[in-house]
């Protein structure tokens, strides 16, 4: 009986302090971000005056108007979403094409090759900065969009993905049948393949949207026409101001997380399946 | 239609034989049935014919024509996968008509082709369905429509009735058979399914271990089983199989084993004492036939148990000291267990092997 007691006892307290715990996580995790909302309605001398200030403020308007005139900041937010789009897009293709064959491909030094690829992922990207401008100087691609993503459309992690889902739930008979029907491998992949890869595919769409959305290293390295900017460069050009108009820069901010705050809210659900996909076989 | 000419076929997995020296003709809208327990080669060969397995050695012969190198899709053949294989994304008029799409035909001909094939398979109200939204039968029906709707030189089965349950396998039994006798092409169906062998057939290729063990119509294998292995993988239940020895007499062996003692009417010379005698539990009854002494031979056993199977019954019995046989009775006519009976066969019923043959 007093075994039983302690027992529950034991299982109250653990659940409070999980529940304590993961409350904690998430404070920090989404505090900064309230935080830049709130601070984006204030001015300078409200957000370096006395204590924090957890209220909202009376600046918006005038940040907003601030922000309009050191930015170009919809056309800087349009770059962002037109990279965005178009290297998820060809990622996509890439990505699929890869892991595709991967899967079901015989060729020599398959497995080598793979496990260089996966190799590359422990690399830390900044290595890779000063080679990285080095080749798209050559290519003459300094301050243009496309040397922010086209080196990052067929990635490690992508072709991983697309090469287990292929490998979990794409049976090689469809792909048998398909040959028998006449169909080329082209056509195999296009008809066939990329249909049933949507549910992978929705998934990495969304890694690599959040990614191309919030890279900043590339672009720094890459673009320096203020025209050219992508959100994040951007917001960060106007931080080196002594005078840095901080409720501007954090107003820029919340609009730059707006759209894959939406972008969340509707495919968490697709995110969180995806990435456990094949996990078990159905 | 075409004919289909396999020439010392060999294929290896590695160091493994999987099939070896096969040789075999199949005649133009032959239905030929690959028959053999699992893991006997018989699907290695059908991929092959397929072009889905490269052969390691030898021939293979589609009409005049050698096609070991000829990719799949230039080969002309269609072939119903076990698991259907069906485009999960597709209708079942997509289905169907994917072939002729991937060949280019014009929209207007395709439906008209793929309204054609799925009236005749009866599919005409499921064209917009997908095959997620389809019972087992009509899903194989779907496999089927997408097989004929090229009219390809050759069908190839493999074991496309295995996932359905008894009542619709035998219905799409029915189909297949009504299907080849409407387009007689020539098809080449694997299963280890003995029953679908018999009733589908034109000639059954019975295999083991890559090899051939008898090439013979339904009614050749199962009546002249050309070794203990074929006789025993014919028929249901199967054969009961004795050792016994055999002596020479005039015009007759005499053959005795354990609870045997049987005066086998022939005239061939013999060559070994130790046979295998085997007799179908079909072939044994408790009513004596009327062929006269010299042909009717019986065993004295006693019964064990009896299984029932609606209008039949299956009776094992003790057969000698320690030998056990099965016999089919009418079901109402089930002896009970510890009762001794004698059952009667026609000699001629009697198959005898030499021992080294299993």
């Amino acid at each position: 009986m007093k075994n039983r007691m302690m027992k529950r006892c034991l299982i109250k307290t653990t659940y409070w302090a999980l529940l304590g715990v993961t409350f904690m996580s998430a404070l920090i995790a989404i505090g900064p971000f309230i935080w830049a909302g709130i601070l984006s309605t204030h001015d300078r001398s409200t957000i370096f005056g006395k204590g924090i200030p957890l209220y909202i403020g009376e600046h918006f308007v005038s940040n907003y108007n601030k922000l309009m005139e050191l930015l170009p900041f919809w056309q800087n937010m349009g770059n962002s979403f037109y990279i965005a789009t178009l290297g998820t897009t060809i990622s996509l293709l890439f990505c699929s094409m890869g892991g595709y064959s991967f899967a079901v491909f015989k060729f020599k030094a398959k497995k080598p090759l793979f496990a260089m690829m996966m190799a590359t992922m422990m690399i830390p990207p900044v290595v890779g900065l000063i080679p990285f401008y080095v080749i798209i100087k050559f290519l003459g691609l300094l301050d243009s969009h496309v040397a922010v993503w086209l080196p990052f459309t067929a990635t490690p992690l992508g072709i991983f993905m697309v090469k287990q889902y292929v490998e979990s739930s794409i049976p090689t008979n469809l792909l048998e049948a398909a040959r028998l029907d006449g169909a080329g491998e082209f056509r195999i992949y296009w008809s066939v393949v990329l249909p049933l890869l949507k549910p992978c595919l929705a998934t990495l769409g969304i890694i690599q949207f959040v990614f191309f959305w919030n890279n900043f290293l590339t672009p720094l390295i890459a673009l320096s026409s203020q025209e050219n900017y992508v959100v994040t460069l951007a917001l960060r050009s106007i931080q080196n101001n002594p005078n840095a108009p901080w409720g501007s820069i954090m107003l820029g901010s919340t609009i730059a997380v707006l759209p894959m705050f939406v972008g969340y809210v509707f495919s968490s659900k697709q995110m969180i399946s995806g990435l456990t996909s094949g996990a078990i076989k159905s | 239609m075409a004919s289909v000419q396999f020439q010392n076929i060999t294929k290896k997995f590695a160091d493994h034989t999987v099939i070896q020296d096969f040789s075999l003709g199949i005649k133009h809208g032959e239905f030929i049935v690959l028959l053999g327990p699992s893991g006997c080669g018989k699907s290695t060969l059908l991929r092959m014919i397929a072009g889905l397995e490269a052969i390691t050695s030898g021939d293979l012969l589609i009409g005049k024509h050698r096609v070991n190198e000829l990719e799949p899709k230039d080969r002309q053949l269609a072939m119903v996968f076990q698991s259907y294989a069906l485009y999960p994304h597709m209708t079942v008029a997509e289905n169907i008509g994917f072939s002729l799409k991937v060949a280019g035909a014009k929209k207007g001909h395709r439906q008209k082709r793929v309204k054609e094939v799925a009236d005749m398979l009866q599919l005409g109200d499921l064209l917009g369905r997908l095959p997620a939204q389809l019972s087992g039968g009509q899903r194989q029906r779907v496999a089927m429509g997408r097989a004929m709707i090229r009219s390809p030189r050759l069908f190839l089965f493999d074991e496309p009735l295995s996932n359905l349950d008894t009542k619709l396998r035998h219905q799409m039994r029915a189909e297949i058979k009504d299907l080849h006798s409407k387009v007689q092409t020539t098809t080449i169906y694997v299963t280890h399914d003995q029953v679908e062998a018999m009733t589908l057939a034109d000639r059954i290729v019975i295999m083991r271990d890559g090899k051939i063990e008898q090439i013979g119509t339904p009614d050749e294998v199962f009546q002249k089983p050309a070794n203990q292995f074929v006789a025993g993988f014919i028929g249901s239940p199967s054969m009961n199989f004795f050792q016994v020895t055999a002596t020479q007499q005039d015009r007759a062996w005499l053959l005795e084993g354990d609870g045997i003692h049987i005066t086998y009417p022939t005239t061939k010379p013999l060559n070994t004492t130790h046979l295998t005698l085997g007799v179908r539990p079909t072939d044994l009854g408790q009513a004596k036939p009327t062929l006269g002494d010299d042909g009717v031979g019986s065993f004295k056993c006693r019964t064990q148990h009896s299984e029932l199977f609606g209008a039949e019954a299956v009776v094992t019995a003790t057969l000698g000291n320690s030998s056990s046989l099965l016999y089919q009775v009418p079901g109402d006519h089930r002896p009970t267990k510890g009762e001794r009976t004698e059952v009667f066969f026609a000699k001629s019923k009697l198959h005898l092997f030499e021992q080294q043959s299993r």
